[in-house]
């Protein structure tokens, strides 16, 4: 092409001034620009007031398998409550928040210093089936707009930590939907071939290359539609959120082998370390669905795996400095059976149970604590959760929450717990629509 | 002002009334729905219509069928006479490329993907040593299996609902082999699993034996023997190992024909020269070579064996398998849900009894959804249940998933081999009660016929392919949407006609505003892993260049391969009626699209002769860059400014970024490469 011609046209597209104008030329989103060319401008990204008291990222491990993640927390060894017969999910006392209690000698093997900010809180997510997982994640409905709780608490963590990016990074298979998109599932082992590129004489032309990227969206947005405008602005920034990767951490990932517990836990540490996002969102096993389980062997199996998993997660997160920083969640789409009938009698295995589930929290804004608990069915058929009295966090039928709202005050008191601000969890138009804090979960 | 945001897809809406057990909300429909407690926000995702020009359309609909890009006379004839894409259509779909994308597709809405034998073994109990590429090339056939089936029966312009009843499937050499061996297995609802042919009446092979050597395989009928020739080189160097090994199969035994399934799929193992003892050997490609994983013909699954009949051709049999039109197997192996690939998609248990099985069948079939499907109730509902026997939504679920999985239960134990002979469930009578139908039966016969009867059955994949378009649901009630269903059913549900209305259709071109896009907004999407692949692919005629389907990826496609891992793709989820498809360019699209047009760029740029881009023409590089990578033809009004930015770049990385002219073409292939109008549909 005629060079004259040619500065021709790129002096028509960029020459113009104004942010507007300048963004449209840049082919980055004006809010974008803003930020980069003036911090003190981008006021859409600041938090809103209260909105950043200990903030935490947060490890979310959920899973639709409905794993009996319930059967063996703390407040279920009472009564019919059946268990494997192997000594790591017999009963022992543990110290949760100053009281006694008893629960699985595998989760007391967590320590005192993890059972110290550790809180088992016992609810019923009101369903199950499997193919309820996104539905829990959004609380039942009890999330206004259809959003998911985690993304909820994602996009008001986003500006307390200033990341890269609002949306969870899914790290193992798991449907998680931010703003009704659904995200993309990121393998730990992916994650560490994409991350760390090998070195290449390109990388030394990107900022040429990224400059003429910002051209081609610029002009791709002149003569664009609104729907066009609105995923070029996403593909730019994206561009932006790739550059300002840290290098430092990359090569941490290369020791990533698989998708097991401790690949997703180097994974989500170092992403979090590079401040990437607010949230990663993996899976742990705690024994899958285990309508036939010999003897409770995969539970039992995997719930040690998990404890192990939960150790070495604190292990890489104190390596970063973020061992207060990181809240750990564990909540699957709904618990199992806890009486032995409800699984005609056979100890091999567990059965659905949609009036009971266990959420394990741990983090450094997290009372040592067991919230709630359990008590058998009117018919006598299986156990569910009980009615919670806040204040306390004890079992009360007539306390001021009712069975019905365990699973929406579970989830404001995790979105507490991360440090959103009350008046967000409270809003009728955003927040959750239903429940209340569990003031005895949270510091 | 006028309420607007995603309106739920009507997809599941008949079903809707019982489909949600233990809540009141609407069915999941994967998409956002508006919320009625805040007057009507929109959600990000829905962004009001606006007609695009035919310079965009075109090439939105040639990617999306082809992945090569439109050229200006094909834009131009759609310029001047707007009906000229279907005619356009009609010669993309005779592309071999237009098959490579097709059958994505199929794949994913017919759930065949996502294939692990691992998992498949577990899943049906069928007991097999596979060495690890054995394994990869047989998941890759599997998956493959029912989408080209569903390509052929597109091909022969076959009634498209073939693809339910059929018992005829594209198959290759080594998946009848495991097929025939897997047949041979018999488990019940209990667990209680044996080798047909292992047993003592039946017991076909007297011995097998290994001789080191050359690479051989013969089967005797007349000595009802096997000999193996190991070449040399897969001799095992455990001193234990002899040149000649002989086993006999005494008065039949399971191990002794596994050991023959496990030389002929590439993982001899068998005493003294087990793996456990230090031995074992990969004999992969020696028996079963590559041909044989690529050999694609149609076998039908007659399905005629009954009790512990012989299956016929025997697996080892490998001339006569590779000869076989048929093969006599005990299982009725019928439509998209007889396939291997959907057992190990969906595994069941002695609780949940085939429901996951039905309902993704329901899925599949006529685009419905009943959720609950996993709740352990007697039918009908055991009132000893009080969280279901309260909830009428429940009972509904299950009066009507219960009487519906029987149908499998009746033709299949819960590891999807035959139902035993002496089991009650083989002639309980099954209903099929979703509305609009209410039929009765006994057996996936009976169902397959119910399925390809089903009035949903033609709107389902309007709307099935609508969202593989789009990313976005259509409301089956649109005019539009009828219009297309009408058209399909009138020509005897041929593929190509609804693939011609549709992608010719304001649903896909949005060029004009439907009733769909009115409600439910619309959304330009990136082109997920296999779009973007086969872009890439089809446009610079390299083969499979992210190494997604290929039976034995070379080092560069594994390279790239493990960089589009971090591409978003199409795939399925439990018990959702719509498909999961990501739009979004974010961080780790970005970094992956990055990485792969660097990998790509190394592939086409070169100075070696017969390279595509040579640093030696960089003029009529970047002309291709503009036209083929970036789909810009020279009449697109984008053409010239896209060119000159492309030409900037090749001169800034040769002059400020000093790199030699190689160098140079390959960063500014690898902008053309991250184009937006190369990543991202519709543009």
């Amino acid at each position: 092409m005629d060079a004259t011609r040619r500065k021709l046209l790129l002096t028509t597209m960029f020459g113009a001034g104004g942010l507007g104008l300048r963004a449209l030329a840049t082919g980055i989103p004006a809010g974008v620009l803003a930020t980069l060319l003036d911090p003190r401008t981008a006021k859409a990204a600041e938090p809103a007031a209260d909105a950043c008291t200990n903030p935490q990222y947060i490890f979310f491990c959920t899973s639709d398998g409905g794993d009996p993640l319930n059967a063996n927390v703390p407040g279920c060894y009472t009564g019919e409550v059946y268990h494997g017969p192997r000594a790591e999910v017999q009963g022992v006392s543990m110290t949760m928040g100053g009281k006694q209690v008893t629960g699985a000698a595998a989760w007391n093997s967590l320590g005192d210093t993890i059972l110290a900010r550790t809180s088992f809180l016992h609810h019923a997510t009101y369903t199950n089936s499997h193919g309820d997982g996104a539905k829990v994640n959004r609380l039942m409905g009890a999330v206004a707009r259809q959003e998911m709780a985690i993304s909820l608490f994602a996009k008001h963590l986003q500006p307390c930590f200033g990341t890269i990016q609002a949306q969870p990074m899914v790290l193992a298979n798991n449907l998680i939907t931010f703003s009704g998109s659904v995200q993309p599932v990121l393998s730990p082992q992916a994650l560490a071939a994409v991350l760390a590129a090998p070195a290449s004489p390109l990388l030394d032309l990107q900022k040429i290359r990224d400059k003429h990227v910002d051209q081609l969206n610029a002009l791709f947005k002149q003569s664009g539609t609104q729907a066009q405008r609105a995923i070029l602005d996403t593909y730019a920034n994206s561009q932006q959120q790739a550059r300002s990767l840290s290098q430092d951490l990359l090569a941490d990932l290369g020791s990533i082998r698989g998708s097991s517990r401790q690949d997703q836990n180097t994974a989500a540490a170092a992403l979090f370390k590079m401040n990437v996002s607010p949230v990663a969102v993996g899976r742990y096993g705690f024994g899958g669905d285990n309508h036939g389980d010999q003897a409770l062997n995969g539970e039992t199996n995997e719930l040690i795996a998990s404890v192990a998993g939960i150790q070495d997660l604190m292990t890489k997160l104190t390596k970063y400095g973020l061992q207060d920083k990181v809240t750990i969640a564990f909540q699957n789409v709904f618990g199992r059976s806890l009486k032995i009938s409800a699984h005609e009698n056979n100890i091999d295995g567990r059965n659905h149970n949609s009036n009971h589930h266990a959420t394990v929290l741990i983090g450094a804004n997290v009372k040592s604590s067991v919230i709630g608990g359990v008590k058998q069915t009117s018919n006598g058929y299986d156990y569910q959760a009980t009615g919670i009295d806040s204040a306390s966090g004890n079992s009360n039928e007539a306390g001021d929450i009712p069975f019905n709202d365990t699973f929406s005050s579970v989830g404001k008191t995790f979105g507490r717990a991360v440090g959103v601000a009350q008046a967000v969890l409270d809003d009728a138009v955003g927040g959750i629509n239903q429940g209340k804090v569990i003031t005895a979960a949270v510091k | 002002m006028m309420k607007r945001g995603y309106v739920a897809s009507l997809l599941t809406l008949s079903i809707a009334a019982f489909a949600a057990c233990g809540t009141d909300e609407a069915p999941l429909t994967r998409k956002p729905v508006a919320d009625n407690s805040d007057g009507g926000t929109l959600l990000p995702n829905g962004i009001p219509f606006e007609p695009v020009t035919a310079d965009v359309y075109v090439q939105k609909v040639k990617t999306l069928l082809t992945g090569l890009a439109a050229t200006d006379a094909e834009v131009a004839s759609v310029k001047a006479d707007p009906n000229a894409l279907k005619g356009l259509i009609d010669a993309w779909m005779t592309y071999p490329s237009f098959k490579v994308r097709i059958t994505d597709f199929f794949r994913n809405a017919f759930q065949q993907n996502q294939v692990n034998i691992d998992t498949l073994m577990d899943n049906t109990l069928v007991r097999g040593d596979l060495s690890d590429r054995a394994k990869a090339q047989l998941a890759r056939n599997m998956m493959d299996s029912f989408a080209l089936t569903a390509w052929q029966v597109m091909y022969d312009g076959q009634p498209f609902n073939t693809t339910l009843t059929t018992r005829k499937y594209m198959m290759t050499t080594a998946m009848a082999a495991y097929v025939a061996y897997s047949d041979e297995y018999l488990a019940n609802d209990a667990g209680n699993v044996y080798l047909r042919m292992a047993k003592a009446a039946r017991n076909p092979l007297t011995q097998f034996q290994v001789n080191v050597g050359q690479a051989s395989y013969a089967y005797d009928a007349a000595t009802k023997s096997i000999t193996f020739g190991l070449p040399s080189d897969k001799r095992p160097a455990n001193e234990t190992c002899q040149n000649q090994m002989v086993v006999s199969s005494g008065t039949g035994n399971e191990d002794f024909y596994r050991g023959i399934f496990a030389n002929i799929f590439g993982r001899g193992n068998y005493n003294p020269c087990a793996v456990d003892n230090g031995g074992g050997w990969d004999s992969t490609g020696v028996y079963l070579t590559d041909a044989d994983y690529n050999d694609w013909h149609y076998v039908t699954l007659d399905g005629t064996a009954t009790g512990d009949d012989a299956t016929v051709p025997a697996f080892y049999d490998l001339e006569g398998i590779r000869k076989a039109k048929s093969i006599k197997v005990h299982a009725d192996r019928i439509g998209f849900f007889g396939t291997p690939a959907f057992a190990a998609n969906w595994a069941t248990n002695n609780t949940n009894i085939m429901r996951v099985t039905a309902n993704q069948a329901l899925i599949v079939a006529a685009g419905q959804s009943i959720q609950g499907e996993d709740v352990l109730v007697t039918f009908p509902v055991d009132a000893t249940d009080a969280s279901h026997a309260s909830n009428p939504a429940c009972t509904g679920c299950h009066n009507q998933l219960d009487p519906y999985k029987q149908f499998f239960r009746n033709s299949y134990s819960i590891y999807y081999g035959a139902q035993a002979q002496n089991s009650v469930e083989k002639t309980k009578e099954s209903g099929f009660a979703i509305p609009p139908l209410n039929q009765k039966g006994r057996g996936v016969a009976d169902l397959a016929n119910i399925f390809a009867g089903n009035p949903r059955f033609p709107v389902a994949w309007v709307a099935k392919l609508h969202f593989w378009a789009n990313s976005t649901p259509a409301i089956e009630t649109d005019p539009e949407v009828l219009r297309i269903a009408q058209a399909f059913t009138s020509s005897s549900f041929d593929f190509k006609t609804l693939v011609r209305e549709l992608f010719s259709s304001p649903l896909i071109t949005w060029a004009a505003e439907t009733e769909t896009t009115k409600t439910n907004g619309v959304i330009n999407s990136i082109a997920r892993r296999d779009q973007l692949c086969a872009s890439l692919s089809n446009r610079l005629q390299l083969n499979d260049v992210c190494g997604q389907l290929t039976i034995n990826p070379s080092n560069a496609q594994r390279t790239i391969a493990t960089r589009a891992l971090m591409l978003p793709n199409d795939t399925y989820f439990r018990s959702y009626a719509l498909p999961s498809l990501p739009t979004n360019p974010d961080l780790f699209f970005r970094q992956s699209t990055e990485a792969i047009c660097s990998l790509v760029g190394d592939q086409v740029v070169s100075t070696a002769d017969g390279a595509k881009y040579s640093p030696n023409h960089p003029d009529e590089a970047i002309e291709d860059f503009v036209t083929n990578v970036m789909g810009l033809p020279a009449g697109d009004p984008r053409y010239a400014q896209a060119k000159a930015i492309l030409s900037d770049n090749f001169t800034e990385a040769s002059t400020v970024g000093r790199v030699d002219k190689l160098t140079a073409l390959k960063a500014t292939f690898q902008l053309a490469c991250l184009s937006p109008s190369s990543v991202m549909i519709g543009l």
